[in-house]
């Protein structure tokens, strides 16, 4: 099985893979980038920038502050400018959001955690990678991992994390070291 | 243009999945602005861009006697509408892995089912905030505060899912059929608060 695929049952307490810094701690700093048309829509975040596909299966992209190099920011941008420019369009970073990795950790529905945060890096150069998923907490509400079912309950815990990413986001680009 | 629609007339029946690909070929064939002509289950739909303009007709009898477009009943549709129309039609011009995160296209039933849906609120006085992610969901969403909020979601099987809180009460539906009416909870959010 992929490791990917293990999440819901070793949670948080191993590390992905060689290529991985290590676990991603309460107290560091993630940052999850958001690009227009993609994610924004008249001034906010649409649902769809969240996928229930990468919050139950997939793992939402963030990158670790800590890790983060301008040269791999710029390389993430210029390959979504570039895709989008083969088609005509243009899609621009927007924002962003930074979070500490136990404001996720803390959002709670009946006490209970729903979101994890894991170290995911799978090769060398995806080094300040990390993910978010739903945790546990959705088998134990008799949800499963497919996307399209039981979708309304996905959708109100997908709500509290939007929330959260809205409530705190930042328009323009991050600043990141040279 | 006559010429699809009388080949349309004779199809109209066919299941979906069929239409979709007859509807490809024809808009392959035809020398006319691409229109982009779709069915569901009650309503036969046309979108053709001429000059920056969209235009688009619906006719609510599935027989669809008439080959030819009947003015009269035309809806009247606001520019706002039709600006969410071409942004919902956009979708499906995503490049594979558009996202570099595997993200696809949206599929042509997606994309009925959104404007089949979008079709109903044609007087609505409030603009859905429409995205797209590449994992082939479609949302509307309404936001008025962290109180009052409607998000819908769409995932190409002809049904939607809802969540909404209104003063803060849940709601939450699933497996909506998209040519049903709107429930109340929808139509709260359509004409404001």
């Amino acid at each position: 099985m992929d490791n990917k695929q293990t999440y819901h049952t070793n949670l948080e307490s191993s590390q992905y893979s060689e290529f991985s810094p290590g676990l991603v701690t309460n107290d560091e700093f993630i940052i999850r980038l958001h690009f227009h048309p993609s994610h924004y829509k008249n001034g906010s975040i649409s649902s769809s920038a969240i996928t229930l596909t990468d919050l139950l299966q997939k793992g939402l992209s963030v990158y670790r502050m800590m890790y983060l190099t301008f040269e791999k920011l710029n390389t993430v941008v210029d390959d979504i400018h570039e895709r989008a420019k083969a088609k005509d369009k243009i899609v621009n970073l927007y924002g962003y959001t930074t979070l500490k990795a136990s404001q996720i950790r803390e959002l709670k529905d009946d006490g209970n955690q729903i979101y994890i945060v894991l170290d995911d890096a799978d090769t060398k150069s995806n080094y300040a990678h990390a993910s978010i998923y739903f945790s546990n907490y959705i088998e134990s509400l008799g949800l499963s991992r497919h996307p399209r079912k039981q979708k309304s309950h996905k959708m109100r815990l997908r709500n509290q994390l939007l929330t959260l990413i809205e409530d705190n986001h930042v328009i323009g680009s991050p600043h990141i070291q040279k | 243009m006559r010429e699809i629609y009388e080949n349309i007339k004779t199809k109209v029946n066919a299941t979906r999945s069929f239409n979709e690909a007859y509807l490809n070929s024809l808009q392959n064939l035809t020398n006319e602005a691409s229109p982009l002509i779709y069915f569901n289950k009650n309503s036969l739909s046309a979108i053709h861009p001429m000059q920056n303009m969209i235009s688009l007709n619906i006719f609510d009898d599935p027989t669809f006697t008439s080959p030819y477009l009947n003015i009269s009943r035309l809806p009247i549709i606001s520019p706002k509408f039709y600006k969410l129309k071409s942004l919902i039609s956009s979708f499906k011009d995503h490049l594979s892995n558009y996202d570099f995160d595997g993200g696809e296209p949206a599929t042509m039933s997606l994309i009925v089912d959104a404007l089949t849906m979008l079709s109903k609120f044609k007087d609505m006085t409030t603009t859905p905030i429409i995205g797209y992610s590449g994992d082939g969901e479609i949302t509307f969403d309404w936001k008025y505060d962290k109180n009052n909020f409607l998000a819908i979601s769409f995932s190409d099987d002809g049904l939607y899912s809802y969540y909404a809180t209104i003063n803060g009460k849940e709601y939450l539906y699933d497996d909506a059929n998209v040519n049903d009416n709107i429930d109340s909870v929808c139509k709260h959010f359509l004409y404001g608060q």
